[in-house]
């Protein structure tokens, strides 16, 4: 005869075990939702005519932060919500000439730092999942050097993130979008300036899912990244390299956002939201002698669309999730 | 009794055994260990979204404008984008270019418009030299799959405009993976 006081302990045993069990079977199963494309295939959509290794993607559901029917479709992944930290990895040799110099480096340091909150960098918050929107908000958190000559390819990148972070230069941040921003003399050789310039994807490094996005220093191939070789803030005429690199920094920066692990926001056509938009500039103002442009700005004309944190920008138009889908300047 | 007792315990301990295989597959990494090596060229062409160069945006539309000309046959429009001793290399025993004329006469399959992808624009001075991967017609269902082909197009400036002038096009062969040997060999 077994007494009933064991038999209680016995059941009460069972009982704690069976819930352990439970949850943990709940843990794999938020894992999996959350990460749909590790157990399937990888989605890269993108621009047409540049992307897909797969045009397959994961249906997700649709939550009370996700609006569709605007042209971009929500496919499931999550979004960066709060305030998204930027990390700039300033890679080559940045104490050159032309725009490779301490004066982008600040330059794209400022504008990183005040774009967050810009009526501009609000039109993200058109995009959410399951448990919010993005915020619109992001801050240069950390920034740090890699000097060197050699060029970079897929796996340097990836690498040359990781380090930075191994190595305690930049925080290892979940919420954080890491950018390698290369000086004109580094070829990027999976296509800078013949495929891209600029590239957002993700891994995971030190067991967090890293954000990482690639931005080559466009005066490499000022007809194929730059939207004018002059910009309002060039040092001189024909050294538009900073401000083509802003605006290529707002795009992957954008997108990194909205869709940062490639499973999030994109359209039928795998374009994500900058990618819609890519190279339109909308209205824009032309640099004047009254303008906030730089004086080889004012002098070659340059034209500009936002003005923000003291500074006159060139700027691609963002998709607004709403009303029907547009490229627009802000909200 | 005690053989209830027994078969509890027996129960209980296949309970806490399935919770311990259930913890070790949570251990288990969805990606690559954390900063593992990788292997050289492991995340060449790995997924990224890019932003494509100006030249992209540009030839990806003229590129499918082409492309949708030659499906429909359309010679004012071919006439327009193709220069007059446009000419096509493909893989083949002589070596020699098929003229442009010859090879649309002879019906051979073109990728078609809007399943172009992988596009890059190099540009040289007059010259813009364009790759891309396209896929030919879909067969009907259950006859395979459409062929993917490999093309490099040399459009040269013409005033504003561009002209193709030659087109390497090579039909992209999936390699079989080996059999398995099974041991009975």
């Amino acid at each position: 005869m077994v007494p009933l006081g064991k038999m209680r302990f016995a059941l009460a045993l069972l009982f704690v075990v069976l819930a352990a069990n439970f949850l943990m079977a709940q843990e794999l199963l938020k894992q999996h939702v959350d990460n749909p494309g590790q157990a399937d295939k990888t989605p890269t959509g993108h621009l047409p005519g540049v992307s897909q290794d797969s045009i397959e993607r994961a249906a997700g559901p649709v939550g009370d932060a996700v609006v569709t029917g605007n042209g971009i479709n929500y496919h499931g992944g999550p979004v960066m919500k709060g305030t998204v930290n930027i990390y700039l990895i300033w890679y080559g040799n940045w104490a050159g000439t032309g725009s490779n110099t301490a004066a982008t480096r600040s330059l794209v340091e400022h504008f990183v730092g005040t774009l967050g909150g810009t009526p501009y960098e609000v039109i993200n918050s058109t995009y959410g999942d399951a448990t919010g929107n993005v915020s619109g908000n992001l801050v240069l958190a950390g920034t740090t050097t890699v000097s060197t000559a050699t060029n970079l390819n897929d796996t340097r990148l990836r690498t040359t993130v990781s380090n930075a972070i191994s190595s305690g230069a930049l925080p290892r941040d979940a919420n954080g979008v890491y950018m390698v921003l290369s000086s004109s003399n580094i070829n990027e050789t999976s296509g800078f300036c013949t495929r891209y310039c600029g590239f957002h994807t993700h891994a995971t490094l030190g067991g967090v899912d890293i954000k990482y996005a690639f931005v080559g220093n466009p005066d490499r191939c000022p007809s194929g990244c730059e939207a004018q070789t002059t910009g309002p803030n060039s040092p001189a005429t024909g050294i538009g390299g900073a401000d083509g690199m802003i605006n290529i920094i707002t795009h992957e920066s954008e997108e990194a956002i909205t869709d940062p692990d490639l499973n999030a926001w994109f359209d039928a056509s795998g374009e994500e939201d900058a990618d819609k938009c890519n190279f339109t500039f909308g209205t824009t103002s032309t640099c004047t002698a009254t303008s906030v442009c730089s004086a080889s700005g004012k002098a070659a004309a340059a034209k500009f669309n936002q003005t923000f944190g003291g500074n006159s920008y060139l700027l691609q138009e963002e998709w607004k999730n709403a009303g029907g889908g547009a490229c627009v300047q802000h909200l | 009794m005690r053989s209830t007792v027994r078969a509890f315990c027996l129960f209980l301990f296949v309970l806490l055994a399935f919770c311990v295989l259930s913890a070790q597959t949570k251990k288990q990494p969805a990606h690559p260990p954390a900063d593992a090596p990788e292997k050289a060229g492991q995340l060449e062409g790995s997924p990224k979204i890019m932003t494509a160069t100006r030249q992209v945006v540009q030839f990806w539309q003229i590129e499918n404008d082409l492309a949708r000309a030659l499906e429909k046959k359309d010679q004012a429009a071919l006439d327009k984008m193709l220069s007059e001793d446009f000419k096509v290399w493909m893989p083949n025993q002589t070596g020699n270019a098929i003229a442009g004329e010859d090879w649309m006469k002879s019906g051979m399959e073109n990728p078609v418009p809007a399943l172009l992808r992988n596009m890059s624009a190099q540009e040289y001075p007059e010259i813009m030299l364009v790759k891309f991967l396209g896929l030919g017609k879909s067969p009907a269902p259950g006859k395979g799959a459409a062929s993917q082909y490999f093309v490099i197009d040399v459009w040269s400036r013409d005033g504003d405009a561009w002209k193709l002038t030659d087109r390497f096009m090579s039909r992209i062969i999936p390699i079989p993976l080996p059999k398995r040997p099974s041991g009975k060999e």
